[in-house]
């Protein structure tokens, strides 16, 4: 995640790096090739700032439930990064969600619903938390948390229904 | 990782090749193991050894995850290196390695210190396995990491690292034995003990564990709502969760009976949902044991007996009564009887409920009836289920609702015997056949899932397909708009 001081922004725009690093806080994936070729014949402040709105719009394209702050000015990837923690904490720290095109992570910009419209929105941190460990695909459930939460629950609840608490 | 890495010693390699392996000898020489004394990380590390348990069996053993030979200490590149891979065993001769230089191996390296034992059987602990009273002193560590180091790897080595479950073996001085490979539960849908396999893949993943935890009480279809409300809506507290289960349906199904016996002043004594299982397994065993029909014991009669309160002792007193009876009855109403279907089980549940048992014995009757019928008219291959589902729908004072009368189904088997010959034709022949339950369905609508027009149609075009006269099958009435023998379809 790059800190506010390392946005990149068009003023800041001189390299290929640059534009890729502008490419990833909008979470908007291109390819060397393209960047490179982008930054061919120098990289001019207007074309920095045409690559910069082009970047942003592709941004809200792809992720519409943040199109606004996009439009506004801020990172996709600011705007996903709680997400990504929280999938950390749970998935551990190699864990890294692809919300461009996992379905499964991407769920979390538009698993919500807006209670105004109707319309999608993304999760809350809860909702978000819930997806993740009801989804089989991240794996949440063979972790030994989910197997020890699992095992107390249910046993304690067969506890209560008179089964005799096996001792080791 | 760093914190994993400063946890013990660091093996000084972890080579999958012979060179590795001790030479043969009658009795290798263990390496000279470290005092579990120390809660140092300096101690020296045995090489973790892949093995062949000795003798033959397996040819090849897998090595466990990456990230967990990482926590047991092993270096991050040897652990990616030789993660998941499998490794012929069949090069070493068992003489090399045995599970007694492999456990060594790893015994001594879990030895060394707490920290190196508590990392190698924590992810056990947290699937159940209590080690917690062997860590009262580190001497204590080691003789008990010892024995059950050597008496689990065999079971680890087969079932594999990640998927054992310790919670299914039983450490005996001799060894581990799986002790629960399999669990008898009462199944509250039948009635009937069976037993159920603990599915150790399942128990690997949380929702495996509930899948088998509720499957024990007869409950597993809530699986998805209960692990649901767990993970999803974050319950964990057992009143609550109890709470929820029983205001399902699946759970009154299950257990009926139950609340209007506790509702009841008059019983003290409330009883659980695991003493309600004994009580239908002791209904059961009875039933089972003196040939009750399926049809006669139900659930429905387990959940009417408890809440009557009748005790199985009771229950089986019952039983033995009406079974005294029954075999007492004449031996020629027998014999007349069992021509019928009806056998001692079915005179057993006559004499002790006659009128429960009545529309059973009366549709069993009426079931091989009609199977005579259609055998005497040329059906060979009515089955049970077809004449099942004639008797089912056979309107009669005991089945009002009936779809069909009895003489229109006797008609519908003589339209289906006379069309025996379109069930089959000649080799080479490419003409279509039916089924005798298409034949049944000309007549009757619906029959064995079929269409009424569906079924005729099919039936006209195998007659058509004869090819010449004599293999049509007599009988069939035929006109430019079809087979009017067997009800026309409408015009």
């Amino acid at each position: 995640m790059a800190e506010d001081n390392k946005q990149a922004t068009p003023e800041k725009i001189h390299t290929v790096a640059d534009l890729r690093s502008m490419a990833h806080d909008y979470a908007v994936p291109m390819s060397d090739g393209t960047l490179e070729k982008i930054a061919q014949d120098g990289l001019t402040p207007e074309k920095a700032k045409a690559f910069e709105e082009y970047i942003k719009t592709t941004a809200q394209g792809l992720y519409p439930t943040l199109a606004p702050q996009i439009k506004a000015g801020i990172p996709t990837a600011y705007l996903i990064d709680p997400y990504r923690q929280v999938a950390k904490q749970m998935l551990g720290e190699d864990h890294e969600p692809d919300f461009t095109t996992d379905p499964k992570a991407s769920a979390a910009l538009s698993g919500g619903v807006d209670p105004a419209t109707g319309r999608p929105s993304p999760m809350s941190l809860d909702q978000w938390k819930g997806h993740i460990k009801t989804t089989p695909g991240f794996g949440y459930d063979q972790t030994p948390q989910a197997q020890e939460t699992a095992q107390s629950a249910v046993r304690g609840m067969l506890a209560e229904m008179g089964q005799p608490q096996e001792g080791m | 990782m760093a914190e994993q890495q400063s946890r013990g010693p660091r093996r000084a390699a972890v080579p999958p090749t012979p060179t590795t392996v001790p030479a043969a000898k009658p009795k290798p020489k263990p390496k000279p193991k470290p005092k579990p004394k120390a809660k140092t990380n300096n101690g020296s590390t045995p090489a973790l050894i892949p093995v062949d348990w000795g003798g033959g069996g397996s040819a090849a053993v897998k090595w466990p995850s990456a990230q967990y030979m990482i926590s047991l200490g092993v270096e991050p590149d040897v652990a990616y290196k030789y993660a998941g891979k499998k490794v012929d065993m069949t090069k070493y001769k068992s003489t090399d390695l045995t599970p007694a230089n492999y456990a060594r191996s790893m015994t001594e390296w879990l030895g060394v210190n707490t920290e190196n034992a508590r990392a190698f059987w924590s992810p056990w602990t947290r699937r159940g396995f209590d080690y917690k009273g062997y860590l009262n002193s580190d001497s204590k560590v080691s003789s008990a990491y010892t024995r059950q180091t050597k008496t689990f790897f065999p079971a680890i080595i087969r079932e594999g690292w990640d998927t054992i479950d310790p919670t299914l073996y039983t450490l005996t001085n001799r060894g581990a034995s799986k002790a629960k490979p399999t669990a008898t539960i009462v199944n509250p849908v039948t009635g009937q003990q069976q037993q159920v396999q603990v599915d150790s893949t399942k128990q690997a993943t949380a929702y495996g564990t509930v899948q088998n935890e509720l499957a024990r009480w007869g409950l597993e279809d809530l699986t998805d709502e209960v692990f649901n409300k767990v993970f999803k809506d974050g319950i964990s507290d057992a009143k609550q969760l109890t709470n929820y289960v029983r205001s399902t349906k699946q759970y009154k199904n299950t257990f009926q009976g139950m609340a209007e016996y506790n509702a009841n002043p008059a019983n003290v004594q409330k009883i659980t949902e695991q003493q309600y299982l004994m009580k239908a397994q002791a209904y059961m065993n009875t039933a089972q044991q003196y040939g009750l029909p399926d049809s006669f014991f139900t659930r429905k009669e387990i959940g009417e007996l408890v809440a009557g309160g009748v005790s199985p002792a009771e229950f089986n007193r019952r039983v033995v009564n009406g079974y005294l009876v029954a075999m007492n009855a004449d031996p020629a109403t027998k014999q007349a009887l069992a021509a019928q279907g009806v056998n001692f089980g079915d005179l057993l549940g006559y004499y002790l409920d006659p009128k429960k048992m009545e529309p059973i014995l009366t549709s069993k009757a009426n079931q091989a009836q009609l199977q005579s019928y259609a055998q005497n008219a040329g059906i060979a291959n009515l089955t049970p289920t077809m004449a099942q589902e004639l008797t089912q729908r056979a309107k009669s004072a005991a089945n009002p609702d009936g779809t069909f009368s009895v003489d229109d189904e006797r008609k519908a088997l003589d339209v289906a015997a006379q069309g025996q010959g379109l069930t089959a034709v000649a080799p080479g022949s490419n003409a279509q056949t039916v089924d005798t339950t298409q034949l049944i369905g000309t007549k009757l609508a619906g029959f064995g899932g079929t269409t009424q027009v569906e079924a005729q149609q099919a039936t006209q075009k195998a007659l058509q397909g004869q090819e010449a006269p004599f293999q049509k099958a007599g009988g069939y009435a035929t006109t430019p708009q079809g087979v009017t023998g067997i009800g026309s379809a409408p015009q």
